[in-house]
């Protein structure tokens, strides 16, 4: 378990920003996808993740911790790994050819994963940086 | 942490909506074209756009290109009796090509284009901050 002085937050806030580039991947396959035909969007699902976690978890801080995990493996039963799967949105209604990619909610949703991303790495950098001056006593 | 992928997904839905732009012109300069290079009149061109399948592991999907097609649809009959092409009743026909449909397409084709980029420049953007931690 991690949970020493720089492996604790540090790792979360990696897994974190895995999850948030994995987010953008789907953003952009939507985006990419606006004008085909039949195309049904694709999704993170967040919500069921979460409420499962807090179903399954007993103990109140595991359930923020996010562990190392394979992309779409199911987690076992008692364990908080937690990774969202991609999912094709089916039941969105769509236009007449059939695709139900909302532009306006992609450029939205970009525009959220980037401010949330660039928000972890801001503050990574800074808790490296008053690492770096415990570390050196100021003398860097 | 690997962008490039996406960074290809945005790519494809430039290429992509830039074909369709280009077709899209294509249309509208032979809007009254009544012999083409194949002989026949000219006939409105659509773009098939397939994604490539998302697969087991949740990978997304790029958007491809399959091919451009002639637009099946009937051919506009224009009675013009002094027209070099017209047939023995004095009928014309020209492109089925309409010109409001294409200038719609051109809008989508453009907007799409612009989200695209923006999608490629939100990347980038990562990319940059993740090297500035």
């Amino acid at each position: 378990m991690n949970t020493g002085p720089v492996e604790g937050w540090f790792y979360q806030m990696q897994k974190a920003m895995d999850v948030l580039d994995a987010q953008h991947r789907v953003i952009a396959g939507n985006i990419a996808n606006v004008n085909t035909p039949a195309f049904h969007k694709l999704q993170m699902d967040f919500k069921s993740e979460m409420t499962r976690l807090m179903e399954t978890s007993e103990n109140p801080r595991d359930k923020m911790e996010l562990r190392p995990v394979q992309r779409g493996v199911t987690p076992d039963e008692g364990s908080i790994e937690w990774v969202p799967a991609t999912t094709q949105d089916t039941t969105t209604p769509g236009r007449p050819d059939g695709n139900n990619v909302s532009l306006e909610k992609e450029m939205v949703d970009l525009a959220e994963t980037n401010e949330v991303f660039s928000t972890l790495s801001r503050v990574a950098g800074k808790n490296l940086r008053i690492m770096r001056y415990v570390i050196t006593g100021g003398r860097s | 942490m690997d962008f490039f992928p996406e960074m290809g997904i945005s790519a494809s839905g430039l290429n992509a909506e830039r074909i369709r732009q280009e077709v899209i012109a294509r249309n509208i300069a032979n809007v009254n074209t009544t012999k083409s290079s194949d002989g026949g009149v000219f006939r409105r061109q659509l773009v098939e756009l397939v994604s490539q399948d998302a697969g087991e592991d949740g990978e997304v999907s790029a958007v491809s290109v399959a091919g451009v097609v002639p637009d099946p649809s009937p051919l506009r009959q224009v009675y013009d009796p002094s027209h070099p092409d017209a047939d023995e009743k004095g009928f014309v026909s020209k492109p089925n090509v309409d010109v409001m449909m294409e200038m719609v397409d051109m809008l989508g084709a453009t907007r799409a284009y612009q989200a695209n980029v923006t999608a490629l420049q939100s990347a980038k953007d990562m990319i940059r901050r993740a090297l500035e931690i």
